[in-house]
């Protein structure tokens, strides 16, 4: 296995990890998210900040921050300031929060905080989470972090309640199962997408419910099991371990954990609840028991969400199970009340087995199309993947994390625009979000196939990610986010690797191409010179020099000194031995200036390498020629040749005709 | 499709022979037409004039190579050229043909410009043979040099993978190089 060679991190500081004195030895898990991990922060003015170091394959929320940047949300941690530093001997992205001082009102060991009572809970707790929760949702975000262990004290003395902060990762990311609403439950940790309002007043639910028992009620409460307890009693009871909780407090959280979304609490309803008013209880007429019991590996589901969670889990034996079904028959007798018209049957397109099943891929989307039909407003299951759409970004930039190629390869064949529009057209009556969250990753469907450099599911990460910086192994040290990020990288690791080897990394190519305009047919150009070390020195040349002058960037003197010496092959295949000398010059000269943008300009090797090919032909047809009139010429000339005959002939009569004249005027003159 | 062929030759040679054909015989035709005009006048001359260039008529009729015309150019103005001392003496007094005719030398001479032609005709591409000779020893001297030059500006891989180039290298290129 060959070692890659990594970007080695900047020697200087930036000027924002001047501005603050991270203390990584002070660590301070009550503020880590699955986003980053939070440290100290030294400040000389006395105010009081923690910094989250990111984690590269966690996408931040970007639009968030921009927001509440413009304006702070009172009673959440909102970031100050954000850049890059070197941290812990990397470079990495920091955000900057005002730390609340208070201390967590239940910390990750499950201690609660001795000043947290039942008053507090009722008051300053519902109070902050629905000031913020309102908020958030007026600028027209969800919070989906609203967890117990993330509620703070605003600061020692006073009940100012503050609720942790939400931008560092995805929304509902890697949070735990059973602090998310029903629906949320069913779909991979890292893909819950960004989900609705009601999502946040669950989570808010079972955080005051974790907080009324003093409990971290989510632990060892994961599994299908799990999901079948809350499905079959209610969330309120299955996360509650069916303890009851007396007086008002109970009627505000069973109505925030309501699985149904129709029934659950909402802003308002909390604001009645706070001025005493009795809530009639909401039943919705969303019903999704089955009429009657399928038996699917041992156990009679009459639920349609658990029947479908459990072909999800299972494809391979859930393709097999479907088609031994008269799929219709079995539609009609156990879901008496959903609407199965031929078209829909079509789009399904579940066929008994004949013998001949198609298998693979074809049965994972028969599977993933019955699944979607059983719960249309649950999340698209494939190949035991579970997700909302716009919860894939983050869920494959975090198998891009992990290099779960199997895992890439699922979303790459689940970001087909055909397969989404079946399923679209399956749901679209009880769902009519999926095809805003179809919309969400649009723009990464037309790369999850590509068999081209800058192509493929590594484009697709970064075209669905913006945020996310180059996860090339060859960055693991530093924090790649721009192209001019990258073209200085570049500049620094240009003495220990192959610039042109750099380019031809499928990351570097995608990132290159989604953040550096249309640059795709640049990386198809190199990769296309990967075994032709002349051209691929003269293609590196032209691209850093054009990324150089277009970025307007500083002097690049490694850069350029590496990409010269690529050129060498380059030059040594030259011809022309003038060519040659003149070129050589003249690539000392750009090697002290350190602008690549010369290379193009000045030497322009490009155009060189072509006139010199072409001036080489031409000269070997010449030689060709050459050698042929010598050929002819290095043969003896007889009298009997032809040219001698016609030559001799012309010049025998031209004697005669002039002897004729001169005679003719001697004798008639 | 071979005898399509074969028509097509056969269509496409006949032309070029009558035209070989046509020509000759429009050449022969304009002297007799020059002689006839000319006994209009003067019926010895004429006579005369039928009687030396007899030579040239023989070429007139039996030449068909690709060089006939300066064959007969050479022949004719030669044989004319040695015709026209004996015109004037002729033309002011016809009785002298039977002494011009019987006169040896006269016919001698009158005779032999035509000869002298073909002596010309025998020599000229002897002649011309050496000239080309020489020529082309020039000629490859600047091929030489050419060549070496471009050997020196671009390299030995100019010179391709033809074997025969390769043998001569030692010829052309300059031992420096």
């Amino acid at each position: 296995m060959v070692a890659i060679e990594t970007a080695p991190i900047p020697d200087i500081q930036t000027e924002f990890g001047d501005k603050y004195n991270i203390v990584t030895s002070r660590l301070l898990p009550e503020f880590d998210t699955p986003g980053g991990v939070a440290y100290d922060v030294d400040t000389s003015n006395g105010a009081s900040y923690y910094a989250l170091v990111h984690h590269p394959t966690v996408p931040p929320r970007n639009d968030l921050y921009a927001t509440l940047k413009k304006g702070k949300i009172r009673n959440l941690i909102c970031p100050s300031d954000r850049g890059l530093m070197n941290v812990g001997g990397k470079q990495r992205l920091v955000t900057v929060f005002g730390k609340p001082l208070g201390g967590p009102l239940i910390d990750p060991q499950g201690a609660l905080h001795p000043r947290l009572n039942s008053a507090v809970l009722r008051k300053a707790v519902t109070l902050s989470l629905l000031k913020v929760l309102a908020e958030l949702h007026k600028r027209g975000f969800t919070h989906r972090s609203v967890i117990a262990t993330r509620l703070y004290f605003a600061s020692p003395e006073s009940e100012e309640i503050v609720v942790g902060e939400c931008y560092s990762a995805p929304p509902g990311y890697q949070g735990p199962d059973a602090l998310e609403a029903l629906r949320a439950s069913f779909a991979s940790p890292a893909a819950r997408g960004a989900g609705t309002k009601s999502f946040d007043f669950f989570q808010m639910g079972a955080a005051l419910q974790c907080l009324y028992f003093g409990e971290l009620l989510w632990e060892g409460r994961e599994g299908n099991s799990f999901v079948m307890t809350r499905v079959n009693q209610g969330s309120f009871w299955a996360l509650g371990g069916g303890r009851e909780i007396p007086g008002a407090l109970s009627n505000l959280i069973r109505g925030l954990m309501a699985d149904e979304q129709g029934d659950r609490w909402g802003a308002e309803d909390i604001l009645d609840w706070f001025e005493g008013l009795a809530k009639p209880k909401r039943t919705t007429l969303t019903s999704w028991t089955m009429s009657k019991p399928t038996n699917f590996k041992g156990v009679a589901y009459v639920d349609r969400r658990l029947l479908s969670d459990a072909f999800a889990s299972d494809p391979v034996e859930a393709a097999r199970f479907l088609k031994t079904l008269d799929f219709p028959k079995w539609i009609t007798m156990t879901l008496r009340d959903a609407i199965m018209s031929e078209r829909v049957e079509k789009l399904l397109n579940v066929t008994p087995s004949d013998g001949l099943t198609a298998g693979g891929a074809a049965d994972d989307k028969m599977v993933a199309r019955v699944c979607a039909f059983l719960y249309p407003t649950g999340p698209v299951r494939y190949r035991g993947v579970s997700a909302y759409l716009d919860g894939v970004p983050g869920a494959l930039a975090e198998a891009f994390g992990r290099d779960d190629k199997e895992m890439i390869k699922i979303f790459s064949e689940l970001l087909d625009r055909n397969f989404l529009n079946v399923i679209n057209e399956i749901v679209e009556t009880s769902n009519p979000m999926f095809i805003e969250h179809i919309r969400a990753v649009h723009k990464g469907m037309g790369f999850a196939g590509g068999k081209q450099i800058a192509r493929g599911p590594e484009r697709m990460l970064y075209e669905l990610n913006p945020i996310l910086p180059c996860i090339s192994q060859r960055f693991t040290n530093v924090w790649i986010g721009s192209m001019q990020q990258f073209m200085r990288a570049l500049e620094r690791m240009a003495n220990t690797s192959s610039t042109s080897k750099v380019l031809l990394d499928p990351h570097i190519a995608a990132f290159c191409a989604t953040h550096g305009g249309d640059l795709e047919r640049d990386f198809n150009n190199l990769a296309a010179a990967q075994n032709d070390s002349s051209r691929l020195g003269s293609l590196t040349a032209d691209f850093l020099g054009r990324m150089q002058r277009s970025l307007k960037l500083e002097a690049l003197p490694n850069l350029t000194n590496s990409v010269i010496e690529g050129l060498g092959p380059l030059v040594k295949n030259l011809k022309n031995k003038k060519r040659r000398e003149k070129v050589g010059q003249l690539l000392e000269k750009v090697k002290k200036g350190g602008d690549i943008s010369k290379l193009t300009t000045a030497v322009n090797l490009s155009k060189m390498q072509a006139q010199d090919s072409r001036e080489f032909s031409q000269a070997k047809a010449r030689i060709f020629k050459m050698e042929r009139e010598r050929q002819r010429l290095m043969k003896k000339i007889l009298p009997t040749n032809i040219a001698a005959r016609t030559h001799g002939y012309k010049g025998s009569a031209m004697f005669a005709v002039l002897t004729f004249c001169s005679i003719a005027v001697i004798v008639f003159l | 499709m071979v005898i399509k062929k074969k028509i097509k030759k056969v269509k496409s040679r006949r032309p070029i022979r009558r035209q070989a054909k046509g020509r000759g015989n429009g050449v022969l035709s304009l002297f007799a037409i020059a002689l006839i005009s000319l006994a209009v006048f003067n019926v010895m001359l004429a006579s005369f004039m039928a009687l030396v260039m007899a030579p040239t008529a023989i070429l007139m009729l039996t030449e068909r190579s690709p060089w006939r015309s300066n064959k007969i150019m050479c022949v004719g103005s030669l044989n004319l050229a040695s015709t026209l001392p004996w015109v004037p003496a002729l033309w002011n007094n016809q009785n002298l043909f039977g002494e011009m005719v019987s006169d040896m030398v006269t016919m001698s001479i009158a005779l032999g410009g035509a000869v002298v032609g073909h002596g010309l005709l025998f020599f000229g591409p002897i002649i011309a043979a050496m000239i080309l000779q020489a020529f082309s020893s020039d000629k490859m001297k600047k091929i030489a040099s050419e060549r070496a030059a471009l050997v020196e500006q671009w390299g030995p891989e100019v010179l391709g993978n033809d074997k025969s180039s390769k043998s001569e290298q030692n010829f052309i290129i300059p031992k420096k190089a």
